[in-house]
């Protein structure tokens, strides 16, 4: 079920314009990505609806099909390879040298080329806190260079910050870590407003009534739009 | 009417103190819980946005939005679909067929008979679900055995999985109908059917006109039970199907659970919570009447 996003953030539209601060419906983009979930589900170069719907689809794909050789193409994350370190649930330490990485390509090649969504998170300190300095400090120290490096490294992250990313520690930490960082610098941010859960909850319904040949695209993208003015109000949104 | 003597108020206290603590425990960790969900169910409280900052009063609202979604009467239907195959029939029909059958058994095959069963329901209910998911699945073992004997092959947890599920919950619950009928069972004189037997009365009619209703309070306080356990049944469910694909198989405590903690909805989540709560109290009032025209 993943890749939606991905689809339509290589269109010139995207989910919500954050400018007028409004959620976009009926964009041309947003039939596209529908249009080719349509195809590659219509071809049978996906997983069948049967599987793609299964509960438990990720672990199979992460633990699996990838190191079993049953799947060409996984649209994914870096943190993949979390699952085959020596201390993951499947470990299967040849994967940095059987499997190629790519950046996930735009629509039609537009600029920037490439396609990476985040998530992201951040240290804060409380509105409320008591001792704000303090806290200050602490991130201060957190965020050195030296330490930056040993958490991204410790967690296996992505490092969003060009000092940690020249960091010797990281660069040798994982082979495919640079092919990773690269998207980096195209990375957008899903709309991780309160709505945003229901709202994605609404695009895989979309997406499940295509690729089961329920909807066409068309009649799916109006479903989403109608279900987007019902959850966020018809004020909110707008056509790109 | 006069104050209780000394005496028997001391004895009352000196009864009544030791369940102090369990009282005040359930109290705090139990009723307040309990009272704050009522209280919730009624504003707009939410995990982020402005009802997680400032939640307020709006009154109604959450029920009125329930009883306009469509996805709410989808998990009520499949929340009775769910209960009534795999409880009130499954769960009830089978443990009386196991606690017959292992009444007139051997010893030992009684002794293996109620170790097997038992073993389902002893089993935590996200291992039960995770085995069925693993029996069930596209490349699960049931698939394997089907086309090894040249049967094809089955896809319930897509096609039926409001029916995978129940069968799911059958195969756990059954052993504690089975236990509430073995218990009650032991409680009929054999004489009575041995009457009946030289009477003339055939297999069928012994269980219908004599077991039965001589069970028939346990049946409904086993259908009560049963019930009310199958009406909040949530990690089987959410391990096998995620209460997919779509909203197949999405029950009451699936869909609170998205709407509270998937969308962050509380307020909404909790007025779900609370009808759940009558669904429960309904069944329960139906049961219990039927026990009382039944001792009058």
């Amino acid at each position: 079920m993943q890749g939606f996003e991905m689809l339509l953030y290589g269109t010139p539209n995207q989910l919500y314009d954050a400018k007028s601060h409004k959620w976009v419906v009926g964009s041309k983009g947003f039939l596209d990505a529908l249009g080719m979930v349509k195809t590659v589900f219509g071809e049978k170069l996906t997983p069948s609806p049967q599987d793609a719907t299964d509960a438990n689809l990720g672990n199979t794909i992460q633990q699996q099909w990838l190191p079993k050789d049953k799947i060409g193409i996984a649209l994914d994350g870096s943190w993949m390879n979390n699952t085959w370190q020596p201390t993951g649930p499947k470990p299967w330490p040849q994967w940095s040298s059987v499997m190629g990485q790519a950046a996930m390509p735009t629509q039609n090649g537009e600029a920037p080329g490439k396609v990476s969504l985040s998530g992201g998170w951040t240290w804060a300190i409380s509105n409320k806190s008591a001792n704000p300095d303090l806290a200050w400090k602490f991130i201060t120290t957190l965020q050195t260079e030296k330490n930056a490096a040993k958490y991204t490294v410790t967690g296996t992250q992505i490092a969003v910050r060009k000092d940690v990313a020249a960091d010797p520690t990281y660069l040798k930490a994982n082979s495919k870590t640079p092919v990773f960082t690269d998207v980096v610098k195209v990375t957008q941010y899903r709309p991780a407003y309160p709505e945003y859960p229901q709202i994605s909850n609404q695009i895989q319904v979309a997406m499940e009534s295509v690729m089961t040949g329920q909807q066409t695209p068309k009649q799916a993208q109006q479903v989403y739009d109608e279900a987007v003015k019902g959850i966020v109000g018809p004020d909110k949104t707008t056509t790109q | 009417m006069t104050t209780a003597p000394p005496a028997k108020l001391k004895r009352a206290v000196g009864q009544g103190a030791p369940l102090g603590p369990a009282a005040v425990l359930l109290l705090v960790f139990l009723f307040g819980p309990i009272l704050w969900s009522v209280y919730a169910a009624f504003t707009n409280a939410s995990l982020s946005g402005a009802g997680a900052a400032a939640s307020h009063f709006v009154g109604l609202a959450n029920f009125k939005k329930a009883f306009a979604a469509d996805g709410f009467y989808n998990s009520v239907v499949l929340t009775l679909v769910f209960t009534l195959i795999s409880a009130i029939i499954g769960q009830n029909a089978l443990g009386l067929m196991l606690a017959l059958w292992m009444r007139k058994s051997l010893r030992f095959v009684r002794a293996l008979g109620g170790a097997v069963v038992i073993g389902a329901w002893v089993l935590p209910e996200v291992v039960a679900g995770y085995l069925w998911y693993a029996f069930l699945a596209k490349d699960g073992s049931l698939n394997h055995v089907l086309s090894g004997l040249g049967l094809g092959t089955q896809d319930w947890l897509f096609s039926l999985p409001i029916v995978a599920v129940s069968i799911a919950n059958i195969w756990r619950g059954t052993a504690f109908s089975m236990l509430v009928y073995s218990a009650a069972l032991s409680d009929i004189p054999l004489e009575i059917e041995e009457a009946a037997q030289v009477d003339g009365a055939s297999g069928w009619r012994r269980l219908v006109s004599i077991t039965l209703p001589m069970i028939r309070r346990s049946i409904m306080t086993n259908l009560m039970l049963i019930t009310l356990q199958t009406l909040s049944v949530f990690g089987l469910i959410f391990t096998m199907t995620r209460g997919g694909p779509g909203t197949k198989s999405q029950t009451l405590p699936l869909y609170m659970y998205e709407q509270a903690f998937s969308f962050g909805n509380l307020g909404y989540g909790t007025a779900i919570a609370i009808m759940l709560l009558l669904v429960g109290a309904v069944f329960s009032l139906i049961y219990l009447r039927a026990l009382d025209v039944d001792t009058r």
